[in-house]
């Protein structure tokens, strides 16, 4: 197989074992569905881009993860002035079909989605990373904090997905 | 002692049930990923068709800028031919490093790819300080030498007045949205710890 051949294979094997994942980091700074799939195409760029780079220093997994949150985070800041400040759009519902209309886990999981997406950045990072299955070693190692410190923000992080999943599971 | 499972790291029942339910999305199907391949190529070409597109531009101009300093060697018209040059190297130049962070994704972590953020934005921010500078010196040069060579023919210095208003909203837009995004990145620092 040639260089670019096995590139291909690579990426393709990324694709297939962490696509959805990509997704959903995508999901974790992005509430407008066209805004998503179009962060979701620029992180599966980056990743392709980053690929030939990939000397193995650190897992696959956590290299995939950083270039996709970096990315995220670049989406973040390049949002527009005038869209009517999406810190609270973040928090607002996803307009695609509503929850009510979909099946009770649907309903569930769109209400942990929403409340990821409406966590304050480091918590939102964190828990993203933990609930793809990233240990604490591993998150800490896409962060670039200690385990230590990553496990201290993970507690916080749970705190703060419990009380808001606890506050919209009361909402009337 | 038994310890809880938070207390070993591994995670507990709460901790499964939100990630069962936050990875319920299937892994994209064949096709699926077949498409995203697709357009990710596609993409990527549109990225080098319109970096080569500017790179051929910016080229075409200074051939152009090359051939009219030789064409009347005076040193008026050298050193304004001169000036338009670099004012074009400037742009080429400035246009390729902006694009530099998309062309090479980085791959460090979060808080280093924050810190290096807000540095790349502070620099470009300087550029485009140097971009004014360098407007102003162009102008130094062409308003004496229309009046000189062109004996201030009018539809030289409407040119030069488009030139000047173009470049000047490009400089002001560049500058607005790089404070925007610095903002943006230094928001991110705080907030990330």
């Amino acid at each position: 197989m040639n260089g670019r051949a096995a590139l291909d294979a690579r990426y393709d094997q990324i694709l297939r074992r962490e696509g959805a994942a990509l997704r959903r980091v995508a999901a974790a700074y992005e509430a407008d569905p066209a805004r998503r799939e179009d962060l979701f195409q620029e992180i599966c760029l980056a990743v392709w881009q980053a690929l030939p780079r990939f000397r193995g220093e650190s897992s696959e997994r956590t290299f995939v993860f950083r270039i996709a949150h970096n990315r995220g985070l670049t989406h973040r800041s390049r949002r527009p002035a005038n869209a009517a400040d999406l810190r609270e759009a973040e928090t607002l519902a996803d307009p695609r079909p509503g929850p009510e209309a979909e099946a009770w886990e649907e309903q569930r999981r769109e209400r942990l989605r929403e409340a990821v997406r409406a966590l304050p950045l480091e918590p939102r990072q964190v828990i993203s990373l933990t609930l793809e299955g990233l240990s604490p070693g591993e998150i800490a190692e896409v962060l670039g904090i200690t385990e230590n410190n990553a496990a201290v923000r993970l507690s916080r992080a749970r705190r703060a997905l419990r009380q808001s999943l606890d506050t919209e599971g009361a909402a009337p | 002692m038994t310890r809880t499972p938070r207390e070993t790291g591994e995670p507990d029942d709460e901790l499964l049930e939100w990630r069962a339910g936050w990875q319920a999305d299937p892994e994209p199907a064949p096709e699926v990923r077949d498409l995203i391949r697709r357009r990710v190529k596609r993409r990527s070409l549109k990225m080098a068709l319109s970096t080569a597109g500017e790179l051929v531009t910016g080229i075409a101009m200074l051939v152009f800028v090359a051939w009219s300093a030789l064409r009347d060697p005076t040193a008026i018209n050298v050193g304004a031919m001169a000036c338009l040059a670099l004012l074009i190297l400037w742009a080429m130049s400035f246009s390729l490093w902006y694009l530099r962070g998309t062309w090479r994704p980085r791959a460090e972590t979060t808080s280093a790819f924050v810190a290096l953020s807000v540095l790349r934005c502070q620099r470009r921010l300087q550029a485009l300080r140097a971009g004014w500078w360098l407007l102003a010196l162009e102008l130094a040069v062409m308003i004496p030498w229309i009046c000189l060579r062109l004996k201030a023919q009018a539809a030289a210095w409407s040119l030069l007045a488009f030139l000047t208003a173009l470049v000047s909203v490009c400089l002001i837009a560049a500058q607005r949205r790089t404070r925007r995004e610095l903002r943006e990145w230094e928001e991110m620092r705080a907030s990330l710890g």
